[in-house]
């Protein structure tokens, strides 16, 4: 590895791609609105399905968004991720040609890679047979396209990697872009994540009991679980000291970020290795839990998940429990995308001063305990200097990232 | 700007593990090379879906139950079972036992492009074909997450620490090693399993097949091989041995919609680069363990490249004559049939190169050095 | 015996061979009174799997909400019988 001391790493691009907005001024003012981006799936055929409502991005124009990509050839979670890039790119006000020209990559995380590829690829095989298939559809597969679309869009040449560990994919990917910068094995990177509404998750949450049948509603005592969610969220990640020398705007600094996995059950969260990441977290990022302002949650709304991540915040904080809210609330659970999304909400707080909120709430589950504040409704201003923003995944990988004001 | 030159910290491989189309373990891929092929299995009838008219080259049966027990496999794929197998078989043979006090500070890093993709298809297949299209199965419904494998790893060997899973084409298992060496270097674990996984099934293979990327009649595999690894120097600080070190591993993706450079050039400064960071000159190499042999226009230029920086011919490991396309698990493929290789001694330390190029642009080298 | 005793009958043996097969027991090992959890080792995803399983290959769908009932063999028979009308269909 590098020698030299490790830089320090700053967020300088948002872009986002979501059901309650494109672009990170329309999703930020949706975020502080409380806005529900839910409606009926248009994106399949929900014949058969008992529950219908998710949250897809609307009107997603890629073409639109797009400079150089032939949308053609890439499936709908590779253009979410290569619009979001290209997105935060134009935000960072930085020269595209300075990320061609140095070693600049995508790391992006998927829970479903290309989805709706995969299950084209499947409906024609159930009609036609698996030798009529169309070819074109083989190279969109690979999940690994999805850091390809964004690496083609903007003509990269570092790590093009995808990172598909499940929901909590949008952390790990900033993660290691945040390592790679750091320790200078990359100048810049783009990392996030991107995932599209699909049939198999939907039937497979559904299935599970885990699917929300009209309202996601994290914390509250009639929660029943999710609403599936799509999109892209992106950031940029620069070395402070290049950010400051250009006269970059810097939404925050990462950190540090905490990372295991549960090792008991591949569906089931483990409270006391959750919160065990989040110690790991805390002692990576330098700070002490007094030093944390908000959580942004992993939120996924089921009974299960709420009651977990509450008690592993607990087992920390003890009674000085952080205000902490779910922004997948609003934007649904956007799988590989979710803790990205997470990032550009942090992100957003830390400049503006404001805490996310948690939409839907009705009643308050009071058996997560008291002193729980979920900021329901709308945004609060707050001035927050440092939060952490959870992400969980199937297969027990916890990731928690720490951002920082910077002032 | 970047530090492109600085020297890199050797990753120790501590221990291997295989699943293969030649059989378990090191041994049949050694077999193999000294016979110059492995006698290979049929893939077994798979009532979803026929296979295509080409060659393909399976993991001989086993049984998962000899080497994990009778309980839990219920929803353990196919997939899952090579990497689960692999992974026993590199800690076996590294003598490791995961006790409490190591939990915490040893991973996984897996590297595959689609999952099971047995598994998805057949989730996306019910939610087209049953009688209501939520009649998924839910037990095999966490298989359909593509860190499915790596998260049963951890499972079964009770492993807390970093569980990664890696997707980038045909250099995956590369950047799996790229991973890990960033991990190991940051304190995130001090010991990993790192490897790659395939699995052989109708749609992966119709995806070859009707993608014209493989010359005719080229043979695709399936397996896994998986490396227990740890920083090189704490091995041999504590007088362990390491049956070779992981060094540079660089990559980069040359297929933008407007690139500055071609694939060839691309790698050629990948391997360039990889060399100088592992302080190996192009004449100290030995072999390289080839990873794009028959696929069109791209075998040329990885021998194009190669020969570029080497200026010298090496010794070639064509690891697909031997074991057909592996994909997702070819570069830790080629990095075993390389340990197999050296299992004959020479008298002096050998090195060599492990070269990947994709037709979706992402192109890798791994320099790896006997002990 | 009547046609719905042998019905039930047949249908209570299918029921039986999925939570054995989901459980990994052998046929001695399930009782009528066995706790699937505590006795079994079962979790939340195999009795989601249990009663997925009865609702696909026995045409009996069960709602989630009657899962905390159905924590052993003899639950799984009345919450059966209760939404199966009679024990006759899909068998």
């Amino acid at each position: 590895m590098s020698s030299g001391h490790p830089r320090r790493v700053v967020i300088t691009g948002l872009g986002a791609v979501s059901c309650i907005g494109i672009g990170v001024a329309e999703f930020t003012a949706s975020v502080r609105e409380g806005k529900n981006g839910a409606a009926p799936i248009t994106g399949f055929d929900t014949a058969g399905f008992p529950h219908v409502m998710a949250c897809e991005v609307k009107d997603f124009d890629p073409g639109q968004l797009l400079e150089k990509l032939d949308i053609e050839l890439w499936g709908r979670s590779s253009l979410f991720a290569a619009a979001a890039a290209r997105l935060a790119v134009r935000d960072a006000g930085i020269d595209p040609e300075l990320l061609s020209h140095t070693r600049t990559g995508s790391i992006m995380g998927t829970t479903a890679g290309e989805s709706k590829v995969l299950q084209e690829v499947v409906n024609q095989w159930v009609e036609r047979g698996m030798k009529d298939v169309d070819p074109r559809l083989a190279p969109m597969a690979p999940a690994g396209q999805i850091a390809n679309a964004a690496s083609s869009e903007l003509s990269l040449t570092g790590d093009s990697q995808t990172i598909p560990t499940a929901c909590s994919a949008g952390n790990m990917a900033l993660a290691y872009g945040y390592d790679l910068v750091r320790t200078g094995e990359a100048d810049f990177m783009l990392a996030g994540g991107a995932d599209a509404v699909n049939r198999s998750c939907h039937a497979g949450f559904y299935r599970l009991g885990a699917l929300a049948e009209k309202v996601c509603r994290p914390f509250d005592i009639n929660r029943s679980g999710i609403l599936t969610g799509e999109g892209g969220a992106v950031l940029l990640l620069e070395p402070l000291d290049h950010a400051v020398g250009r006269g970059a705007h810097i939404y925050a600094e990462v950190l540090g970020y905490g990372v295991n996995c549960d090792a008991k059950h591949m569906i089931n969260p483990d409270a006391a290795s959750i919160a065990d990441c989040i110690r790991n977290a805390h002692r990576f990022a330098g700070v002490e839990a007094r030093q944390i302002d908000y959580i942004c949650a992993h939120g996924t709304g089921t009974p299960t998940n709420d009651a977990t991540e509450v008690r592993a915040a607990r087992e920390v904080f003890g009674d000085r429990l952080p205000p902490i809210s779910s922004v997948k609330s609003m934007i649904g659970h956007t799988m590989g995308a979710a803790s990205a999304f997470g990032a550009i909400a942090c992100s957003k707080a830390l400049e503006e001063g404001f805490l996310p909120p948690t939409a839907n709430l009705e009643e308050l589950d009071e058996s997560l305990g008291p002193g729980l504040d979920v900021v329901p409704g709308k945004a609060r201003p707050a001035t927050l200097n440092v939060v952490q923003n959870q992400g969980f995944a199937f297969g027990g990988n916890n990731v928690i990232t720490v951002f920082g004001r910077v002032a | 700007m970047t530090t492109t030159t600085v020297a890199v910290k050797p990753l120790a491989i501590t221990g291997c593990g295989v699943v293969s189309p030649a059989g378990l373990g090191l041994a049949p891929l050694a077999e193999g090379l000294r016979a110059g092929h492995v006698t290979h299995a049929d893939p077994a009838q798979d009532p979803l879906a026929d296979y295509p008219p080409q060659p393909l080259w399976a993991v001989p049966e086993f049984s998962l139950a000899d080497h994990l027990g009778r309980k839990g496999l219920r929803n353990v794929d196919r997939l899952t079972s090579f990497g689960l197998v692999a992974c026993k078989l590199a800690m076996e043979e590294a003598g490791v036992v995961i006790g409490p006090a190591d939990e915490a500070d040893t991973g996984v890093v897996m590297a595959t492009n689609t999952g099971s993709l047995h598994s998805c298809a057949a989730v996306a297949r019910d939610t087209v074909v049953q009688e209501k299209p939520y009649m998924v199965h839910p037990g095999r419904f966490p298989n359909v997450v593509m860190n499915s494998c790596a998260g049963q790893i951890a499972i079964w060997n009770s492993l807390k620490g970093v569980n990664a899973t890696l997707a980038g084409g045909q250099v995956s298992s590369l950047t799996a090693v790229r991973y890990a060496r960033t991990a190991i270097s940051q304190g995130r674990a001090r010991r990993l399993l790192v490897g790659g996984v395939e699995e052989l099934c109708p749609p992966a293979a119709w995806g070859w097949h009707l993608s014209n990327a493989l010359i005719d009649e080229a043979p695709l595999g399936e397996g896994c091989a998986m490396f227990l690894v740890e920083d090189g120097e704490a091995v041999s600080a504590s007088g362990r041995n390491a049956l070779a070190e992981l060094l540079a591993c660089e990559v980069g993706y040359y297929r933008s919609a407007t690139p500055s450079r071609t694939l060839a050039e691309g790698l050629t400064s990948c391997i360039e680069r990889a060399l100088v960071r592992s302080g190996v000159a192009p004449d100290e190499v030995d072999a390289v363990s080839l990873g794009a042999t028959n696929h069109v226009g791209l075998e040329r230029v990885e021998k194009r490249a190669v020969e570029r920086v080497l200026q010298r011919p090496a010794t070639e490991l064509r690891i697909i004559d031997l074991l057909g396309e592996c994909y997702s698990a070819s570069g830790a493929m080629q990095i075993a049939v390389l340990l197999a290789l050296w299992q004959q001694p020479a008298g002096r330390r050998r090195n060599a190169l492990v070269t990947s190029v994709g037709d979706d642009g992402n192109v890798g080298c791994l320099v790896v050095r006997e002990c | 015996m009547t046609e719905t005793v042998r019905n039930v009958q047949v249908l209570q043996e299918k029921i039986r061979e999925i939570i054995m097969q989901e459980l990994e027991l052998e046929p001695d090992e399930l009782t009528e009174t066995g706790h699937f959890i505590d006795d079994y080792d079962a979790d939340s995803l195999s009795l989601i799997t249990i009663v997925a399983r009865i609702e696909k290959e026995l045409g009996v769908a069960v709602p989630q909400s009657e899962l905390q009932d159905m924590i052993n063999l003899e639950g799984v028979f009345t919450v059966v019988d209760r939404y199966s009308g009679g024990g006759t269909e899909g068998v």
